[in-house]
């Protein structure tokens, strides 16, 4: 009998909660609104600052150390594995001779020069060797979805996944590169490359790029090679360009071990005597040590999103309280016809938890929304794949904290319709 | 076999003058299982105040109120609240239904607080009143007549022992008045419910058998009791 009340109890509540948010259809929109933004905002917050930060950290690529030119090592970083950012120049090509055939301490060693792009795609002038080593981690080669490696002394190109799908490229398309890194319609390259192969989608910014021949880089019209002589040199065609001209804007290096990166960090950043460069090893560590010192900002968006919740949550206590004069008659009906007083103040928390609830389901989609935005950019600038479906606890801890938030702020109005005196609202009396 | 008793009930407000004003001063009345009375008082007799002793809805400041064998004088306000929803129902002057519910819901919400719903019953019950296109209708969009009528079903639909009338025609047109008074005696009689009606209406205290003058009952009402009152 008591569990049939119980429920009977309930059910009286629930149709009390939803008449009213019927009657207040606005303010009850209004306030779902505004405390699923806050919610969704959160949750948006948290995924992306979490996946963002993992996917930067742990590098997306095979090799844990770069050489490049002399200045910000997480710039270079940047560059030479995100395809961000400017390029800092350029060091010798004997440079990265040097490394490859340091066959004690190196694995592998592979070039990058940089200076060209196609509608924003950067163009990697490197070696076949990249399809030969192990680019994205132990045992995982760059794999071609079709066509075939690029011919050194060829215009040949071999495209990203999302290169191929954004510009409409197929295997045998024809395009012509364009100057710098940021693209300009006016500074375009005639010289038809032409796409030999597509690459594998591979969740990382090497989706987002081209790669060519380095000798077609170093044969690109307008691109002044300065050799170890400082002297400016143009490659003409046909001509094989001396090796002391050529230069690389990054040397992708895979050490043998720690011990051996340990060596050549030393070697490279404190005993070289030209102090041409800078060597970076653990890459994962700079980027790490950027998001650190960023850190800041993160936490001054969260804290701006869980400011967002609060008010949303303040909205719910005010909407309600609002409607508690024009309902004190409602409250008083109800406890004539036998409903506790606990069974009002209960009416009213359930309801504040409600459009809290519903605030929470409409701030999935806020979430949906504001994600999606943010990995489309994400993807589009470096390549890297955020998963919008991505399990983290703020998914359950944001809706569960805003239905709390909700029941608290119903907790106000709720105490005032509690204190209803029945015999006053009952109009008229004599 | 008697439902309600009533024993030296007392109940004063304070006025916005600070004066201590008596409202009730009941020496005795009974009212017994079925029976149907009709109390006769005019505007400012404390007929409401006496109907919100007898629910429980105010607690009486001396006295004794029993209803079906509970002291509701002695009684928690829980235990108050229970009592009037198992055992009482209350048609008021102004109906007072619930704006945003339709009539079935205000039926149905009030049995939520008693014995439970059963829909079934407050679907025939409203379909008896002749309200069985009405269902799903809110008040504002049924006549007055038609409102009295759904709050007569909801006094009625939890079968209480005791259904207690504040002017229950008092918004009516003579028509609606009569029928909504015959309907009211009626579904009391067949559910053995005891009815306490107040009225000023000569037309309705003319249809009982039993009437009580509120100033006979309550002594409070006198003019020479209030003036005492007043003076205190």
């Amino acid at each position: 009998m008591k569990a049939l009340r119980a429920l009977g109890s309930l059910g009286s509540l629930w149709l009390i909660v939803r008449r009213s948010l019927r009657q207040h259809a606005l303010s009850t929109a209004i306030t779902v609104l505004s405390s699923g933004l806050g919610a969704g905002l959160v949750m948006a917050i948290f995924s992306l600052q979490e996946q963002t930060q993992r996917a930067f950290e742990e590098s997306p690529v095979g090799f844990r150390a770069i050489y490049g030119p002399k200045g910000s090592k997480l710039q270079l970083v940047l560059n030479s594995v995100f395809h961000l950012e400017s390029s800092p120049g350029n060091i010798p090509w004997s440079r990265y001779v040097a490394l490859k055939e340091d066959r004690r301490r190196v694995e592998w060693a592979l070039p990058y020069l940089l200076g060209d792009n196609y509608y924003g795609h950067r163009i990697l002038g490197t070696t076949v060797d990249i399809f030969d080593v192990d680019f994205l981690g132990p045992g995982k080669k760059l794999a071609l979805a079709q066509g075939a490696a690029f011919d050194a002394t060829r215009a040949d190109a071999v495209i990203g996944s999302a290169v191929a799908e954004r510009r409409e490229l197929r295997v045998g398309s024809k395009f012509q590169p364009y100057h710098g890194l940021a693209f300009d319609p006016a500074a375009v390259h005639a010289i038809d490359y032409v796409v030999t192969g597509i690459l594998a989608p591979t969740g990382s910014p090497m989706d987002q790029v081209i790669l060519i021949p380095i000798e077609g880089s170093f044969r690109m019209d307008g691109h002044a090679l300065v050799g170890t002589d400082e002297k400016v040199y143009q490659p003409k065609s046909g001509e094989l360009i001396p090796d002391k001209y050529k230069e690389v804007s990054a040397v992708l290096v895979q050490p043998r071990g720690h011990k051996a990166a340990k060596e050549l960090d030393f070697e490279l950043n404190r005993q070289d005597s030209e102090k041409l460069g800078t060597f970076v090893y653990p890459i994962d560590t700079i980027v790490a040590e950027f998001f650190r010192k960023v850190a800041w900002i993160a936490d001054v968006l969260k804290l701006v999103a869980f400011l967002v919740g609060i008010v949303a949550a303040g909205t719910i206590l005010a909407s309600l309280y609002n409607t508690m004069n024009e309902r004190r008659r409602e409250f008083a009906i109800l406890r004539a016809l036998g409903a506790r007083r606990s069974t009002v103040f209960g009416a009213i928390v359930l309801e504040s938890s409600t459009i809290a609830a519903l605030g929470a389901l409409f701030g999935f989609a806020v979430y949906l929304a504001i994600f999606g935005a943010a990995a489309w950019i994400v993807e589009a600038q470096t390549g890297v794949l955020l998963e919008i479906l991505h399990a983290h606890p703020i998914f359950v801890l944001a809706p569960v904290g805003l239905i709390a938030l909700g029941a608290l702020s119903g907790v106000v109005p709720a105490l005032r319709a509690y204190r209803t005196d029945v015999a006053s609202h009952l109009v008229p009396s004599s | 076999m008697t439902l309600l008793l009533l024993e030296n009930v007392t109940k004063q407000f304070r006025g916005p003058d600070g004066a201590v004003q008596p409202v009730i001063d009941v020496p005795r009345f009974e009212l017994a299982r079925g029976e149907q009375v009709a109390l006769e008082g005019r505007s400012g007799t404390g007929k409401t105040t006496l109907l919100h002793l007898i629910a429980g809805i105010l607690r009486a400041d001396g006295g004794r109120i029993m209803l079906d064998g509970e002291d509701l004088t002695r009684a928690s306000e829980a235990r108050r609240d229970r009592v009037r929803a198992e055992k009482l129902g209350y048609v008021f002057q102004t109906f007072n239904l619930l704006q945003g519910y339709s009539a079935l819901e205000n039926v149905m919400l009030g049995m939520s607080f008693g014995r439970g719903v059963d829909k079934p019953h407050a679907e025939e019950l409203l379909r008896r009143l002749g309200l069985a296109d009405r269902l799903h209708h809110r008040p504002a969009q049924l006549s007055i007549g038609q409102q009295q009528r759904v709050a007569l079903a909801r006094a009625v639909a939890n079968r209480p022992r005791l259904v207690l009338a504040d002017e229950p025609t008092g918004n009516l047109d003579p028509f609606h008045a009569n029928e909504a008074l015959e309907l009211l005696r009626t579904l009391c009689q067949e559910n053995e419910t005891a009815l306490l009606l107040v009225s000023h209406d000569r037309d309705v205290l003319g249809r009982f058998e039993k009437r009580v003058a509120l100033e006979t009952l309550n002594r409070a009402s006198r003019p020479a009791h209030a003036a005492a009152g007043a003076r205190a």
